[in-house]
């Protein structure tokens, strides 16, 4: 007996459930789960009466690696974990290590973060929309978005020389000043991009199918939301306004105007409204940043050998996906001596036992597709 | 009955509307390119293959077998030996073993005397085993000027030209 059916048995001991019930694995190999992620539902008929959400199939030490290395070691590990959004996950680190250091990063490496992040931010929300809209069957918007993604990851490419585990922030600011002329690449770049915009409209939110077939479901309260501790679009999507670079401001995020978008019901037409509207938003924060971005290095003078004093630390940044915290603890050597990083998507696709009850089977590709899940992330 | 017919009407319009746009997209150009027989211009700093750089005019290596690429690398892919004191130091055998190398360019940033580069442009980089991966010192010898961090025009490896066409390897970039 496998492992599996010996769980189904204990499980059905334990619970004791009628035959008409019957628990069904989702995963480990499901186009829809984005990675290996396995989700075993009880259903009654078609309909989702449970969900357990099995993960750790990816699990790679990552922490625990990161106690083997120096503190600028890690920041190439850091790309591998939400590697939709690797500039996010060195910030975070970057952040923590500066402030347990107490160094001071200079002006332009803040604008140029800024600018860098919100890129990042527009391109990961541009995935999320491409394979949200394959998981529900619409195959153009997939294309579209990856082609406008594309060009994003061109201008890092220009940037830091890679295309998905960036490792271009250093404890101190940036790798290298961005190369001349990218700048009005970025420029040129948005140009291209805001009239895209209103053609993802029309393809996905004034489509009536899409409407009907997001609307009224996998609705997530917001007491559940802010109970399971969940963050980003998936809270804001609740109708909770909690935005780390409004709430917390880190870097120089309280110099910017922008808006944070909140839906009203917590379905998953929210949360996709949220990440449509944030793409909007991430376009006025770089315009603001490209109008103001001043010149100077980009690093600040640091030792070449970083010792961390004795202390802890725990800082966080808004991701894409949620609130992404690092926590250091430093023992005054060149090593951290416990390094824990929080995951928004493993907090997040923690909440799917209670999106997913009462829905059909067929609603929970879009449910799951809507707490946009990276599993390297959630694995770690 | 009239808003089932409604609301078929209104799905239908829908893609209507959609097949709109796609139509059009019918005849712009296509942003994809036809890899092996078309290649894209990489930009300068593209991380690619390592090269140890070589002095212009004595084409010597400018290695000095510090150990400071070895000792920062996340992967532990870097392992060299030196023989020689003082400025005669040069390395013995130098391997990188690309199976483990993360292209995080700390090698590069870290190396005080710009004796080793990423901004190559070798980026096909396929083998049929692992040790075809592993580079040692003879395919690794640069064969002309390779932009690095540290090249005196251009600090940030801005406004460099591509490197000249003949690599070190079989791989080229396209011109």
């Amino acid at each position: 007996m496998t492992t599996v059916n010996l769980h189904l048995q204990q499980v059905k001991e334990q619970t004791g459930e009628s035959m008409e019930e019957m628990w069904v694995n989702m995963g480990p190999q499901h186009p829809s789960t984005h990675g290996v992620l396995r989700l075993l539902i009880k259903l009654d008929g078609e309909v989702v009466r449970e969900c357990i959400p099995y993960m750790g199939y990816m699990h790679r030490c990552h922490e625990k690696i990161g106690e083997n290395r120096a503190y600028v070691q890690i920041i190439p590990y850091t790309d591998r974990l939400d590697y939709l959004a690797s500039m996010y996950n060195n910030w975070a680190y970057c952040l923590a290590c500066e402030r347990l250091m107490g160094i001071q990063i200079p002006e332009r490496a803040e604008y140029l973060r800024v600018l860098i992040g919100e890129l990042q931010r527009i391109a990961s929300h541009l995935i999320w929309l491409g394979t949200f809209g394959l998981d529900l069957g619409n195959f153009t918007l997939f294309m579209w978005c990856f082609r406008e993604r594309e060009m994003v990851l061109d201008l890092f490419e220009a940037v830091s020389g890679q295309r998905l585990n960036y490792s271009f922030m250093r404890i101190g600011g940036l790798a290298l000043d961005v190369p001349e002329g990218w700048l009005g690449d970025v420029k040129a770049f948005l140009q291209w991009f805001k009239p895209r915009l209103p053609e993802y409209d029309r393809l996905s939110t004034d489509n009536i199918i899409w409407q009907k077939r997001i609307q009224g479901v996998g609705i997530l309260k917001p007491e559940d939301a802010v109970s399971y501790a969940c963050s980003g679009p998936v809270l804001r999507g609740s109708g909770i306004r909690w935005d780390l670079r409004k709430n917390d401001p880190y870097g120089i995020y309280d110099r910017f105007e922008f808006d944070i978008p909140v839906g009203t019901s917590g379905d998953v037409w929210d949360r996709f409204w949220v990440r449509r509207q944030e793409i909007d938003q991430s376009v006025r924060i770089v315009e603001q940043a490209l109008k103001d971005i001043p010149p100077g290095p980009v690093l600040a003078p640091v030792a070449k050998k970083l010792r961390a004093p004795v202390g802890d630390i725990y800082s966080r940044v808004e991701s894409p996906r949620g609130e992404l915290g690092d926590y250091i603890i430093a023992d005054g050597s060149e090593k951290p001596y416990r390094y824990k990083v929080r995951a928004p998507t493993f907090v997040n696709l923690s909440a799917l036992p209670v999106m997913l009850p009462g829905y059909l089977v067929a609603d929970a590709v879009a449910v799951l597709g809507s707490v946009d899940i990276v599993l390297c992330e959630v694995d770690r | 009955m009239w808003r089932y017919l409604r609301e078929l009407w209104q799905g239908f319009w829908s893609i209507i509307l959609s097949m709109q746009i796609t139509l059009r997209y019918l005849f712009t150009r296509a942003v994809t390119v036809q890899y092996p027989e078309e290649k894209r211009q990489l930009p300068v700093r593209a991380l690619t293959r390592h090269v140890l750089t070589v002095d212009l005019d004595s084409k010597e290596l400018k290695c000095t077998a510090c150990d400071m690429c070895a000792r920062i690398c996340p992967a532990n892919c870097i392992h060299l030996e030196g023989e020689g004191k003082g400025k005669a130091r040069r390395p013995k055998w130098f391997v990188i073993d690309h199976n483990l190398c993360m292209y995080c360019n700390l090698c590069v940033e870290v190396c005080p005397f710009d004796a080793i580069s990423m901004y190559t442009g070798m980026y096909e980089l396929g083998g049929f085993s692992r040790t075809n991966l592993v580079y040692d010192m003879e395919t690794m010898h640069a064969d002309g000027f390779y932009p690095t961090i540290m090249t005196p025009r251009s600090p940030a490896g801005a406004g460099v030209k591509a490197p000249p066409p003949a690599g070190a390897g079989k791989q080229t970039r396209k011109a």
